[in-house]
């Protein structure tokens, strides 16, 4: 176990973790921000992170990225001790507040990828089971794809319409509200 | 950029690299159940394996899970006012509360989800009973029949007359309720209601009150593939005891009727997936046969508000965890102090509960909430002074005091894809 210095900081550097890409590149990160992967809590709670934790389904470009993610997220989930009431009056929150705007701007910045990258942002998030950034992730494709048509939707994610013209008649029949 | 100019960069791409994916199954778990209904609805359009997607019952399980609990307020003109009249629509609205903020007071607003004529020229009477569980709400009506609404997706369904009740057609009370449940051991939405072959009250050679009924129970199976009308009420064992008109608790694993057992109130639980009766306690104290309407459930769990000395009630949490014939426990989770003359004895139901505050609606009419922290109640909104409903042909419904009242049915809603006939 890595220790350092004085007994304050001693709490707060608490051990680190390594994380290995697929391109071998390696991340030391806190325990706090990798728990934030649940798939890491576990192999940490089993006892198999010593000697580095291998991550052979996300690259390092990608990896940099969720971790920077689990960084910001991980301070958040430190501060974020009295839960907000979702119909609630307001002072007590103001803290809080000031607080989740700065992490809603980080989320925002943080999404400004291409689609690829979002893509693989996904497939990572649901590998190590971020909950937070999954839910980010596959909200902002849900955004993106919400207001389009179905053949939009064919074009964007390359798929071949297989429904018969009276099948796809049909559907537009029992629920033309949703095409208006 | 025009839609022709995209669709070429679009090929640009395709041809440049392979275009990234996200697997069917994260598609179809993670992003899908994150789309509005409407876009869910519209794209059944796109291929087969997203129309299946859709149909299949996942999208909405999962979609369940992600959709923050919501109100819905179904307006209806107070019956005392016309007990006959009937309308031959219902309308149900999505309740915004404004978070107070600084020195604003909160403030209420309703805004249209769905206001449908009734299916087939039917009519409904202006009492009703709703209950709702994962989006579908059952709107039980004074003259029998039971129509089922999803407001999200727009299915309203009437169910085929059940079996008529002799007590109904005698009482001066309002609608007998139906619940509605989510029977998990057979996949399926149920609607249950009860009736009775034969009641009367009389006095016994003592002097006191007896009641002669035969009570029967039926439940009809929701989504049964060719349309809900294919389907039919079935009649289940007959309940132990009389229920009363209030409206029942309907969670995962049993609906539960506020009934009368030899002088003592009790509930009486339809475990959903035995189809058996079993006789549970009320909350101490209750009170749960007469004609006010103060049960509810939320997220699982079951409330009760027992009302004390006429000027407060008292709120009772029961869990209902784990499988089987679990009793539940009850525990008082907070006293409401409404002062005097605040309340009718019509109607305290908790709608929405965070763990820090809990909201009430009060005999049709007005919103309290209730703060853990500082343990005090305040007025959300007064329905009948209050809220402004604008119809779908853009006039205005609201209370004005003395022609129309209303009573402002708010009920506990999570916006859902949930079928009611179920599209197979």
């Amino acid at each position: 176990m890595a220790s350092a210095g004085s007994g304050d900081e001693k709490a707060a550097a608490a051990a680190m973790i390594t994380l290995i890409s697929s391109d071998n590149e390696k991340f030391e990160v806190t325990e706090a921000t990798a728990t934030l992967s649940q798939t890491i809590r576990h192999m940490i709670e089993d006892g198999c992170t010593d000697g580095g934790v291998p991550l052979p389904n996300v690259t390092s470009k990608i990896l940099a990225r969720v971790i920077e993610y689990c960084k910001k997220h991980a301070t958040a989930a430190a501060g974020e001790e009295g839960s907000s009431s979702s119909f609630s009056d307001a002072a007590f929150l103001e803290v809080d507040r000031a607080f989740l705007e700065e992490l809603e701007e980080f989320d925002d910045a943080f999404l400004e990828v291409d689609r690829a990258t979002l893509f693989d942002l996904i497939l990572a998030a649901n590998y190590l089971d971020i909950k937070g950034l999954l839910n980010l992730t596959c909200q902002k494709v849900a955004d993106s794809v919400k207001g389009k048509t179905p053949e939009q939707i064919r074009e964007m994610y390359n798929i071949v319409n297989d429904l018969t013209p009276e099948e796809e008649a049909e559907i537009r029949r029992e629920t033309q509200w949703a095409f208006e | 950029m025009t839609s022709s100019e995209r669709r070429s960069e679009e090929k640009r791409r395709r041809i440049g690299a392979p275009p990234a994916a996200i697997p069917d199954d994260l598609l179809f778990t993670e992003v899908l159940p994150r789309l509005p209904i409407k876009s869910l609805v519209r794209f059944r359009s796109v291929c087969r394996a997203w129309r299946d997607a859709v149909d299949g019952g996942a999208v909405a399980r999962r979609r369940l899970e992600l959709t923050p609990p919501a109100m819905l307020v179904i307006p209806r003109e107070d019956w005392h006012t016309n007990l006959a009249e009937r309308s031959s629509e219902l309308s149900f609205y999505r309740l915004l509360l404004a978070a107070a903020d600084g020195w604003a007071p909160p403030t209420a607003a309703a805004e249209l989800v769905l206001e449908e004529a009734l299916p087939g020229g039917a009519t409904v009477t202006h009492e009703v009973v709703p209950t709702h569980c994962d989006g579908l709400v059952a709107v039980a009506t004074r003259a029998g029949v039971v129509f089922v609404c999803n407001p999200a997706t727009r299915e309203l369904v009437a169910l085929p007359q059940g079996t008529p009740s002799a007590r109904d057609d005698a009482c001066a009370w309002g609608a007998l309720p139906a619940a509605v449940a989510y029977d998990a051991s057979r996949g399926s939405y149920v609607v249950a209601r009860y009736f009775y072959r034969e009641f009367q009250e009389t006095k016994d050679a003592n002097g006191n009150f007896v009641q002669l009924y035969d009570i029967g129970h039926e439940v009809f199976t929701l989504g049964s593939g060719a349309g809900a009308a294919a389907g039919g009420w079935e009649v289940t064992s007959d309940p132990p005891h009389p229920i009363a008109f209030t409206r029942p608790f309907c969670t995962r694993e049993a609906i539960y009727w506020c009934a009368h057992a030899d002088g003592e109130d009790a509930l009486v639980r339809f475990d959903l997936r035995d189809r058996a009766f079993d006789v549970v306690p009320p909350p101490p104290g209750a009170d749960v046969y007469s004609g006010e309407q103060h049960v509810a459930e939320l997220e699982g769990k079951l409330y009760y508000a027992d009302y004390v000395d006429g000027t407060g009630v008292d709120v009772w949490v029961a869990d209902e965890v784990g499988v089987g014939r679990r009793r539940p426990e009850w525990t008082l989770r907070c006293r409401l102090d409404f002062g005097y003359g605040a309340l009718c004895g019509e109607a305290v139901l908790p709608v929405a509960d965070d763990g820090e505050e809990i909201l009430v609606a009060v005999d049709y009419r007005k919103l309290y909430r209730y703060s853990e922290r500082t343990k005090s109640l305040s007025l959300v909104v007064d329905m009948a002074k209050e809220l402004v409903y604008e119809r779908e042909d853009g006039s205005l419904m609201y209370d004005d005091g003395d022609g129309k009242l209303f009573k402002h049915h708010v009920v506990p809603y999570v916006e859902s894809l949930v079928s009611i006939r179920g599209r197979q």
